[in-house]
């Protein structure tokens, strides 16, 4: 009987103290990098870009990215002229935060600044170019949802009038025909390269002693083919192709490891 | 043998197999390992003259190497050459940088550490001392003959090195370059032939190498042309290289490339020196025709032709010259046509033609400060034997609506076929420019951001950052990796829900349709479900004793499953249907006529008898058909 009310006792109190335990650590967590971000803040508007820049790399790596952590990554690298690694950061963000101007203005901005410009889009890429591929996604998600409630939801009660349903089933599906096929399309794109080496070339093949077929700027957003040793075979965003080597270009959701330790 | 000898051999075996293993993989281990080493044509020479500069990287691939700043000297790159060996089943390749070093000044000088960045990291050269000489007094360029271009390595220790007329019986090799007098830097076609007798077994070990410094070679493709030749009678199977090669200095020069082989002979039991008085066949290698098969080390080499290399006139050198000799044109297009000021234009400039690529650089943009210009990209599309095409894109900004056309661009060249320098100059493209947003702003480096201010962003933090928007203050939500939004669970599981409702939603139309199409089966559950009423009513019946009803009930419930099975109104039915469709001891006719004189006689069945019958009627009634 007593063996009954511990235990009984025992899984009461477990699932408390967890709750507990990760909230307290969430907590810990957040003020350590909170303090460790408004510290790198202070060195930015300092303009010390680079002690900046080392502390928020310090959180990527301790605890993780957040939007504002990568664009204020981003604008420290600009600052300090790595326009290639300033483009990563800004692109790593806007898959955070889609809908963030901030974001968006700078990245333009500091593209522009580098002479990033990209020629004349065909219609459907700069439709799709309109919103991000999340942003594209969770359109498709919800005409999905209203879609599936405007056929339902007659069916069950029959109060809706048919001809209000007919409309908004019509009109969802619209949407649904339209974001599906440019989240589709953008999330091609989801992890693209940015080409971080200010010296980087095209090469003819995947060695080092290929002939180059050009020379692409640090910033370019290029696409993964496929990969020969410690070669890409990539296509810019101007839709020139050749091979790159893997140190002059990053991933864009290829994260830096984490390190899980709790130093201050 | 007893087996003590037995044992003993086994271990001395297993001894011998032991070390070959171990030489084996530091054999491996060694040459795996990444290396790099700087050499130079001649530790002195003279200041007018220079040297060349060797870089080779063995191992794996590399970058390209990060020379030191030496003040007083000058690296030129003139090119690379590959070489590849297969050795005892093992493959290594190396590669080697060829640079012209140019002094300014008499002196001693240090070379390096030369960087080079092989798999990943970083790999040093030694540094190299070097001294430069004053002027040699008279030298108009490097004496002919086994000068610096003629100096020949040496061949590798164990390797045979045989010129064309030496090793007839074997093979023979040729360059034919197609001039034999060309400027610095000029790409002169070449085809390199090596001829192999058939029937020999030869490995070919590496591409074709020229010696000596003063020539840079770049073949067309690594892989040879193979054929068949008849000359003087005698089959040849042939390699067939195509190339360009470049001369790095004025002069005159010997021209010789060879070629590493392996032949398969056999090794010699006795010297059947009898058999062939000529000289030739006294050298030992040629016994070994005659023993057992054994692998022979051979350095094919060319006869030796001379070239001589002209420097570019200084007469006529247009200042925008960078260096292109060859035969070449230039198209420029513009797009879009119609700007607004601050919006880029992309100016396409592509140089065709034959010539040394390697050199050409984008063409001049001569517009003014009215304009903003960033560095043009290139692309290089090689169609082989120096011909290509070479495309740079640049962008140009108009910074004033007064800008009524896009300038010329100029780019010039040297044509060795003239003898003179050529200046290409494109026209003038018409350009509308309308009034827009200013000029580009100045770059984001001349960042002087303010502090950021409390609240979830600040609003004045960056705001003098050259445009840039100001940082974020508030850190936000951390997360370990980008996850798109497709592999989130809660938008996974809204999807789930709107797919289920879907599915729901057609079942039911589905469902509503077919029952629309067929109303009978409504009837029929209707008549099942009025069925199951009644019964339920003759249940409580039997329950409560309660004859009456029970037979009311009874004789309601048979005309509506009658009903149901005829096809008839339920209420029009009477005992005498009944007994005109059913058997005449049918329990159903039996009842239904109780109830009909139960009214007026008053005769009801009791307890068990209303059990009895409450069964039999569920009975038969299921059963009518």
């Amino acid at each position: 009987m007593k063996g009954r009310y511990l235990l009984a006792i025992t899984l009461l109190l477990l699932p408390l103290s967890l709750v507990v335990t990760s909230g307290a650590a969430r907590a810990e967590k957040g003020v350590t990098a909170q303090e460790l971000f408004d510290g790198a803040n202070a060195a930015y508007s300092r303009g010390d870009f680079g002690t900046a820049i080392r502390d928020y790399r310090r959180i990527e790596r301790r605890y993780g990215v957040s939007a504002s952590l990568l664009y204020n990554l981003g604008n420290a690298l600009a600052a300090a002229g790595d326009t290639g690694r300033a483009v990563l950061n800004y692109e790593r963000a806007l898959r955070l935060a889609p809908g963030d101007q901030d974001i968006r203005n700078n990245l333009r901005r500091v593209r522009r600044n580098a002479g990033l410009y990209l020629e004349d889009q065909p219609l459907y890429r700069r439709a799709a170019g309109l919103l991000q591929a999340d942003q594209w996604a969770l359109l498709a998600g919800a005409c999905l949802f209203v879609l599936a409630l405007s056929l339902l939801l007659p069916l069950l009660t029959g109060r809706i009038p048919a001809a209000l349903a007919r409309g908004i089933a019509i009109a969802s599906l619209l949407g649904l025909v339209l974001s599906l096929p440019a989240a589709v399309y953008d999330y091609r794109d989801w992890n693209d390269g940015v080409v971080v080496n200010d010296s980087a070339r095209l090469l003819i093949s995947p060695f080092a002693s290929a002939a180059s077929s050009g020379s692409i700027k640090a910033g370019r957003l290029v696409h993964p083919e496929k990969r020969y040793g410690d070669y890409l075979l990539v296509t810019d965003e101007t839709g020139r192709s050749g091979w790159l080597h893997r140190s002059d270009l990053a991933l864009i959701t290829d994260l830096p490891r984490q390190h899980r330790s709790r130093a201050r | 043998m007893t087996g003590q000898d037995h044992r003993h051999h086994g271990r001395m075996w297993a001894v011998v197999v032991l070390a070959l293993a171990i030489v084996t993989m530091a054999g491996t281990a060694m040459a795996a390992r990444p290396s790099v080493t700087a050499s130079l044509g001649s530790d002195r020479f003279p200041v007018d003259q220079g040297t060349m500069l060797t870089v080779t990287v063995t191992g794996d691939t590399a970058s390209r190497p990060e020379l030191p700043r030496v003040d007083g000297l000058q690296f030129l790159y003139q090119g690379q050459s590959s070489r590849m060996e297969w050795v005892n089943g093992r493959f290594s390749s190396s590669l080697s940088y060829l640079y012209q070093v140019q002094a300014a000044r008499p002196g001693n000088y240090t070379i390096g550490p030369i960087r080079v960045r092989v798999a990943g990291q970083v790999v040093k050269s030694r540094p190299i001392r070097c001294t430069v000489l004053p002027p040699a007094s008279g030298a108009t360029g490097p004496a002919t003959g086994a000068g610096a271009g003629g100096s020949a390595a040496p061949p590798a220790a164990g390797t045979t090195r045989l010129r064309s007329g030496e090793a007839d019986r074997i093979g023979f090799m040729r360059i034919i370059p197609k001039k034999s007098a060309s400027y610095a830097g000029e790409l002169v076609p070449f085809t390199i032939k090596a001829y192999f007798r058939q029937g020999i077994r030869v490995t070919v070990k590496s591409q074709p190498q020229v010696n000596g410094d003063a020539f840079v070679l770049q073949l067309d493709d690594q892989r040879p042309q193979q054929d068949e030749e008849v000359v003087n009678g005698i089959p040849y199977t042939v390699l067939t290289w195509h190339g360009t090669l470049s001369g790095i200095k004025a002069g005159t020069y010997p021209l010789e490339v060879d070629i590493d082989t392996t032949l398969l002979v056999r090794r010699a039991r006795q010297h059947p020196s009898s058999m062939f008085g000529a000289p030739f066949f006294d050298d030992p290698f040629f016994d070994d025709f005659f023993g057992t098969l054994t692998r022979k080390e051979i350095k094919l080499v060319s006869p030796r032709r001379s070239l001589t290399i002209r420097d570019l006139p200084t007469k006529g050198r247009p200042r925008d010259f960078r260096g292109a000799i060859g035969t070449f044109s230039m198209a420029v297009t513009a797009s879009p046509t119609r700007t607004r000021v601050g919006d880029p234009v992309t100016l396409k400039m592509r140089v065709s033609g034959t010539g040394n690529f390697d050199l050409v650089q984008a063409p001049v943009f001569s517009g003014g400060p009215e304009w903003k210009t960033y560095p043009p990209s290139e692309k290089f599309t090689d169609k082989g034997n120096g011909r290509g095409t070479k495309e740079f894109t640049m962008a140009i900004v108009p910074t004033t609506a007064a800008i009524k056309q896009i300038p010329p661009v100029t780019f010039s060249y040297f044509d060795p076929a003239a003898g003179r320098y050529t200046t290409l100059r494109s026209e003038a493209i018409p350009l509308q420019v309308t009034g827009g947003t200013p000029a580009a702003p100045p770059p984001v480096t001349t960042a002087t951001p303010a502090a950021p201010a409390a609240g979830r962003k600040s609003a004045a933090a960056g705001a003098t950052v050259s445009g840039l928007a100001p940082i974020h203050t508030s850190l936000g939500h951390l997360q370990p990796a980008i996850v798109p939004l497709y592999r989130k669970a809660w938008f996974l599981a809204l999807c789930g829900l709107a797919l289920a409702m879907l599915l729901a939603a057609l079942a039911l139309a589905i469902r509503r349709n077919h029952l629309r199409k067929n109303p009978h089966i409504l009837e029929e559950r209707r008549a099942r479900e009025e069925l199951a009423r009644h019964l339920l009513a003759m249940k409580d019946a039997v329950e409560r004793d309660d004859g009456a009803r029970f037979l009311e009930t009874s004789r309601l419930a048979i005309q509506d499953r009658a009903g149901q099975v005829w096809h008839r109104e339920p209420r029009s039915i009477t005992s005498a249907d009944l007994r005109q469709h059913l058997p005449a001891d049918s329990i159903l006719v039996r009842v239904f006529t109780m109830a009909e004189h139960a009214g007026y006689s008053g005769e009801v069945p009791k307890g068990k008898e209303l059990r009895e019958l409450m069964e039999k009627i569920r009975t038969e009634l299921e059963g009518l058909s």
